[in-house]
C-alpha cells in the first residue's frame, strides 16, 4: 500500500509536491540461506535468517522531512542504508522521479544516486582519520567530476561557510575537531554532490543537548535554503516532533504507523507508537511517577506470529494472535497497521 | 518519598556532604582538572540529578565519591562527608566496607558491574557475603528475592546464567539489583539508561524510582538528559566544566534558572511547542579541562559577561536559601525560563 506524501512547506501546501524517492516492497533478509550441499543431504533446516525489513513502502516527497523512529533492531537503520543506496535490497523497488533506480545505466544510474546522500550517526567514524577535512569534502566532487581538482579547494571552503564552520578548519585532521564539528563536516561531505535527499542516520544522538540545538539548527537552515529533502532516523521522538512534517513508526521490520507529525502526536492510532509518545522525557512533567511500558522488543530472529506487537500491547485481543494486520487508512493521511481499528 | 521518610524527620544532617571537591588527572599535556571545586550535599531519602554536558566532570564526581578514580586521577583537595565520616584519605580497607554496602553505584554500561566469565548468582552471592558472615544458601535466597524485586521473571534459571546470555535491559536490571543487595543508603546512578531505548528507559527509571522510594534510599542520578531529571528528582544540580554552577529545588531551577548556562541548556531541548521553529543555541561548545579559561567557564560563551567575570565567581545562595548560583550576573529570579 502506498503511503501519500504531505508537506509542511507553506508554499507547497494544498499542491502535490511531487514524490522524489519511492520505497516499495522493500525486503532485507540477513543470514544465509543453507549450502548446497546441505540441501542435497537433506539438513537444511528452516530457513534461519533474521527479516531485518519486512514489505515496506515509503514515499518521500520534494522538500518534505520523514521522520522514521523506532526502538534498537526495529530495522531503522537498515531500511536507510538502503534508501541510501549503499545496501541493495533482498526484494523490492527504490524510484527516483518515477523510475526503477536499479534499471537505471550509466550517467543516468549515478545522477539519480548522488542526489541521494546518507549522514551517519558516528561522524568521528565516517571521516577519514589521516586525511584534512577539505580534502574528505572535495574527493566526491572531483573523483565524479562535478568540479575541476584545481577549484576544489574553493568549493570546499564554501561548503564549511555553509555548515557554519571557518574555512580555515579544512586544513585540520579529523582529531582536531570537536564532536558538533565534525558532525559538521559529515554534513558538508553530504552536500559536496548537490544531493536533494539527506538521509541522516541517527544525526544527532551522540552529541550533548546544546550542541544536538545547533545542529537541529542547521538541518533546519539547510532544508529552506537548498530545498532539501530528509529521511531523518532517530530514537529520540522529541527531535522527530521538532522536524519533521511526517513521521513513520517501525517496529521489528514493519511500519506499524505513518501520519503527519501533528496528527501523529495528537492521535496516534497504533498503541506501540501510543507506548513511544507516552515515554518521551518531558521538561514539564516534574515528579512523574514512571510506569514502564511491558515487556521487550522480541527476537527479530523469532518475530511473535500475528501481529508482531501483541506480546506487549494492552489491547491485544484473540484475532491479533493469529492474524498480521494490514497498514490501512485511519484519518486523511494517517495509516496505521492494527485490528483494533476495524471496528471503528 | 524522601519527604515522608521517618529518617528525614529525625536526623535533618545531609548524607552526604561535598565541599570543594576537586579532582585531578595528571596527563601528559598537563593537569586537566575534571573536578575543580564542586560542593554537593544530598539528603537522606532525596533525589538529586546531576545534570551536565560531555566533559562536565558529572561522571568524575560520581566516582571521587565512590573512590574509583584511578591514575592518573587523584583527589587534589576537598572534602567527602558520609554520615559525617571522612571519605577523602579514607583507609581503604574502611571504604570498601562501606562501598557495596552504604554506597552503590550502577552505569551506563552494566558490564562495568558485571564480570563476563562468571555466572551472575556467583557475583551476587560474592556481593553479600563481602559484608555479611552468612551462608551460601541463605545468600542465594536474598539473590533470588533481589532479582524478583527488579522485575526478573525466572529469576532461579537467570541466576544460574552469564551475562552475555542476557540482553541488555536484563543484565542493566541485574546491575541495579546487585547495587541495592545490601540495601545502601546512597545510590549513586551514572547514566544508566542512556543507552537503552525510550521504553527500556522508561522501564528502568519506574524501577529505580520505586525502589528508592520504598527503601528511603537517597539517589544521586548523574545525567546529561534534563527531561529525565524534570520527571525523577526532588533537586538539580547543574555542572560546568568541573563545578557546580547551579542547584536548587527542581521547578524552581527549570521554570526560572538563575546562570545563563543552565538557561540555554533548558532552552536548547526540543519541547512540543516549539516543534519547527529554530532553537535557541548556547554559542560555541564546552571547553575542554585543559582549556578553561581564567574566571567564569562559560564566559566566551555568555551573553551577560563583564569584565567582573574573569574573576571566578563563588557558588552563593540566591533567591531563598535552598538554591544556589556561581554566577555575577544571574538571572532575575521570578524571570520565566526561556
Amino acid at each position: 500500500m502506498s503511503v501519500p506524501a504531505t508537506t509542511g512547506i507553506p508554499g507547497l501546501a494544498g499542491t502535490n509536491p511531487p514524490t522524489l524517492l519511492e520505497l516499495r516492497g522493500i525486503v532485507q533478509r540477513f543470514g544465509a540461506p543453507p549450502g548446497r550441499l546441505a540441501q542435497r543431504l537433506g539438513l537444511a533446516r528452516a530457513p534461519h535468517a533474521v527479516l531485518a525489513v519486512d514489505r515496506v513502502d515509503l514515499d518521500i516527497a520534494r522538500a518534505e522531512v520523514v521522520g522514521l523512529a523506532g526502538e534498537s533492531g526495529c530495522g531503522k537503520s537498515t531500511l536507510a542504508r538502503i534508501a541510501a543506496g549503499t545496501l541493495r535490497p533482498s526484494e523490492g523497488t527504490r524510484r527516483w522521479n518515477g523510475r526503477d533506480i536499479a534499471a537505471l545505466e550509466g550517467s543516468e544510474r549515478i545522477v539519480a544516486e548522488l542526489a541521494i546522500q546518507l549522514v551517519f550517526q558516528d561522524a568521528h567514524a565516517a571521516l577519514d582519520p589521516r586525511m584534512r577535512v577539505i580534502d574528505q569534502l572535495c574527493e566526491a566532487p572531483v573523483a565524479h567530476r562535478r568540479v575541476d581538482a584545481s577549484v576544489a579547494g574553493a568549493l570546499g571552503e564554501r561548503l564549511l561557510d555553509e555548515v557554519g564552520l571557518d574555512p580555515a578548519l579544512g586544513r585540520r585532521y579529523p582529531h582536531q575537531l570537536s564532536g558538533g564539528q565534525r558532525s559538521r563536516v559529515v554534513i558538508a561531505r553530504a552536500l559536496a554532490v548537490d544531493p536533494q535527499l539527506l538521509v541522516c542516520d541517527e544525526p544527532v544522538a551522540a552529541l550533548d543537548v546544546s550542541v544536538q540545538a545547533q545542529v537541529l539548527n542547521l538541518f533546519m537552515g539547510l532544508r529552506e535554503a537548498r530545498g532539501l529533502s530528509y529521511l531523518f532516523i532517530s530514537h529520540d521522538l522529541a527531535v522527530i516532533r521538532h522536524l519533521a512534517d511526517r513521521v513513520a513508526i517501525m517496529y521489528l521490520g514493519q511500519l506499524v504507523e505513518t501520519a503527519p507529525v501533528r496528527e501523529l502526536f495528537a492521535r496516534p492510532a497504533h498503541p506501540y507508537t501510543r507506548v513511544l509518545l507516552a515515554e518521551i522525557p518531558d521538561l514539564a512533567r516534574r515528579r512523574r511517577t514512571y510506569g514502564g511500558a511491558a515487556g521487550e522488543i522480541p527476537s527479530p530472529l523469532a518475530p511473535p506470529p500475528g501481529c508482531r506487537f501483541h506480546p506487549r500491547c494492552p489491547s491485544a485481543t484473540e484475532r491479533c494472535r493469529v492474524e498480521p494486520p494490514r497498514l490501512r487508512n485511519v484519518a486523511p493521511g494517517h495509516l496505521a497497521a492494527c485490528h483494533l481499528h476495524d471496528a471503528a | 518519598m524522601s519527604r515522608s521518610t521517618p529518617e528525614a524527620a529525625i536526623d535533618p544532617r545531609p548524607l552526604l556532604e561535598i565541599d570543594g571537591l576537586r579532582t585531578w588527572f595528571a596527563t601528559r599535556a598537563g593537569t586537566l582538572r575534571a573536578v575543580d571545586g564542586v560542593d554537593l550535599s544530598i539528603g537522606r531519602g532525596e533525589v538529586v540529578g546531576l545534570v551536565g554536558e560531555s566533559g562536565s566532570g558529572k561522571s568524575v564526581t560520581g566516582y571521587s565519591i565512590m573512590g574509583l578514580v584511578e591514575p592518573p586521577g587523584h583527589p587534589a583537595g576537598g572534602s567527602i562527608r558520609f554520615d559525617g565520616q571522612e571519605l577523602v584519605g579514607m583507609e581503604a580497607r574502611a571504604l570498601r566496607a562501606l562501598r557495596g554496602r552504604r554506597i552503590a553505584m550502577v552505569f551506563q554500561d552494566p558490564m562495568l558491574t558485571l564480570n563476563p566469565v562468571l555466572r551472575i548468582d556467583t557475583q551476587m552471592v560474592e556481593a553479600i557475603r563481602a559484608h555479611e558472615p552468612i551462608a551460601g544458601s541463605r545468600a542465594f535466597e536474598r539473590c533470588v528475592e533481589a532479582l524478583e524485586a527488579v522485575g526478573i521473571a525466572a529469576a532461579r534459571q537467570r541466576l544460574a546464567a552469564y551475562p552475555h546470555e542476557l540482553s541488555g535491559g536484563m543484565r542493566q536490571r541485574i546491575a541495579i539489583a546487585i547495587a541495592l543487595l545490601n540495601n545502601p543508603e546512597l545510590l549513586i546512578a551514572d547514566e544508566p539508561t542512556t543507552a537503552l531505548d525510550v521504553t527500556l528507559q522508561g522501564q528502568i527509571l519506574a524501577l529505580v524510582q520505586s525502589l528508592v522510594r520504598r527503601r528511603g534510599t537517597a539517589l544521586l542520578w548523574i545525567t546529561h538528559d534534563l527531561s529525565v531529571v524534570a520527571g525523577l528528582a526532588d533537586r538539580v544540580c547543574v555542572m560546568y566544566a568541573g563545578r557546580i554552577v547551579e542547584s536548587g529545588p527542581v521547578d524552581a531551577v527549570l521554570d526560572s534558572p538563575l546562570h545563563p548556562y543552565t538557561r540555554g541548556l533548558i532552552a536548547s531541548v526540543p519541547t512540543a511547542a516549539g516543534a519547527g521553529r529554530r532553537l535557541p543555541q548556547l554559542r560555541g561548545h564546552a571547553p575542554t579541562p585543559m582549556e578553561l579559561p581564567p574566571g567564569c567557564a562559560f564566559r566566551p560563551r555568555c551573553d551577560r559577561a563583564t569584565p567582573e567575570c574573569a574573576r571566578m565567581p563563588e557558588l552563593l545562595p540566591a533567591s531563598g536559601s535552598d538554591r544556589q548560583v556561581r554566577c555575577h550576573h544571574p538571572l532575575p529570579a521570578g524571570a520565566p525560563a526561556p
